[in-house]
């Protein structure tokens, strides 16, 4: 009667109703392996539908990794560059603690000033002389026209062994005589087989 | 080609010469002027002051640390050969010997005191200008030739230097086939009758010496710089040619 009374219970409590009655009439044992729900019967998918699928995925990756590297050749702003720490605390062992006197910033304020009105004096007359040298040019090509148009054609002609044009600067001491340059230096003679 | 400027009725008709203004440029720099000297002072001290210590100045705080620990009594023994180390006064020391006994060669050379104004190793600072004096008339000028049909003007200064000068084509360099300047010389008019000319013109041509050159044997010359250019040649000449010379103080 009680037996009876409890499978009606559970009929009417729960959907899932698993028996687990081991006597009879049902003597059924189960374990949580049996609980679980039976494998479904895998289909064999068709090998062309996979292959477009590691294709799509390979393409997939390909284009994220475009993207990075186009962010790679991107300049970063300078706002967003930060020194590395290791530079940092170079600068930090680096650093000077002298600061600039006064009077010494007032003289080169006016030694500045002065250099200012020198150097624009100098860029005049650097102007003039060279009006000066090309109007002389002009005017000596004038001259040969009028006595010779064929004189005057041969002189315009550019000159091309001129250029490109090198010329070594002045130094402070002239070269020495005899001088065997001394010290490391990279051999570059051409070797030919 | 047609001329708006004819001053007479008749076609002038002139002698045309080529000449080569031959310059040996300047081989060193000129000296500071006070006001350069100060500007360079003053742009050394603040570009010191604003900068970063190096490694040379570092290791000399180190050296002092070590040598102030070690006179405290405090050795360092994990450092055996500190002692033998060389410090960063040392190095600068030997550095400063070795600088002491290297000998530039003189920025006034032999024959910027003696005078001689044959040689191109004076005045090393300066423009010096070659300039040859004339057979007959002891004239100086610049070395010239007179045009011959067919050839270039640029060719006959070249010309003319070959004359005067016996260079190999590399140690001359000729700046252009443009002339650089004209001087006009007119004859008198008993002279213009004579030779049928109005009168000179000649064409100067500028060309550096890169290189030494030999002078041929028989000739007068100089290499003068811009002063002895002013006390040798003549005025008018002078006027001419100095018109496409750099400047000099």
């Amino acid at each position: 009667m009680n037996k009876i009374l409890r499978i009606r219970e559970s009929l009417v409590l729960s959907s899932r109703m698993i028996c687990t009655n081991i006597y009879f009439p049902t003597f059924l044992q189960v374990s949580t392996p049996l609980l679980a729900e039976p494998m479904k019967k895998k289909k064999k998918m068709d090998p062309q539908i996979l292959k477009a699928r590691e294709e799509r995925k390979k393409k997939r990756i390909e284009k994220s990794i475009k993207k990075l590297e186009k962010n790679v050749k991107q300049l970063k702003p300078i706002e967003e560059i930060d020194l590395s720490i290791s530079l940092q605390k170079e600068k930090w062992t680096r650093e000077r603690a002298e600061t600039v006197p006064e009077p010494l910033l007032r003289q080169r304020q006016n030694i500045l000033k002065a250099w200012c009105t020198y150097k624009y004096q100098q860029h005049l007359q650097e102007m003039k002389m060279v009006d000066r040298i090309g109007t002389s040019q002009s005017r000596a090509l004038e001259q040969l026209r009028e006595i010779s148009e064929n004189l005057y054609i041969g002189a315009i002609q550019t000159d091309s062994t001129l250029l490109p044009f090198t010329a070594v600067g002045p130094s402070s001491t002239p070269p020495l005589n005899n001088y065997e340059v001394d010290g490391e230096y990279i051999d570059e003679t051409p070797k030919w087989k | 080609m047609s001329s708006a400027t004819t001053s007479s009725s008749s076609p002038q008709k002139w002698e045309l010469l080529g000449a080569i203004c031959l310059e040996r440029t300047p081989i060193i720099v000129p000296p500071m002027t006070e006001i350069e000297q100060q500007i360079s002072e003053m742009i050394e001290k603040f570009d010191n002051m604003r900068s970063l210590k190096s490694n040379h100045e570092l290791r000399h705080e180190e050296d002092k640390k070590l040598q102030k620990m070690a006179a405290d009594g405090n050795q360092d023994d994990s450092n055996p050969d500190a002692a033998t180390r060389q410090t960063a006064q040392d190095f600068e020391d030997a550095c400063n010997e070795e600088f002491l006994k290297f000998k530039p060669a003189p920025r006034t050379t032999a024959e910027d005191l003696s005078g001689d104004q044959k040689s191109t190793n004076r005045k090393l600072d300066k423009h010096l200008l070659f300039v040859v004096q004339e057979k007959e008339k002891k004239v100086w000028k610049l070395p010239e030739s007179r045009w011959r049909e067919g050839e270039t003007l640029r060719e006959t200064a070249e010309r003319a230097l070959r004359e005067y000068v016996k260079t190999p084509d590399t140690s001359v360099r000729v700046l252009g086939n443009a002339p650089w300047g004209v001087h006009t010389i007119k004859y008198p008019s008993s002279v213009r009758q004579k030779l049928g000319f109005t009168g000179v013109k000649v064409f100067f041509f500028k060309a550096q010496l890169l290189s030494s050159c030999t002078t041929c044997s028989d000739i007068e010359y100089n290499w003068l710089g811009r002063e002895e250019l002013r006390n040798s040649l003549e005025p008018e000449y002078l006027r001419s040619v100095s018109k496409f010379l750099i400047d000099e103080d």
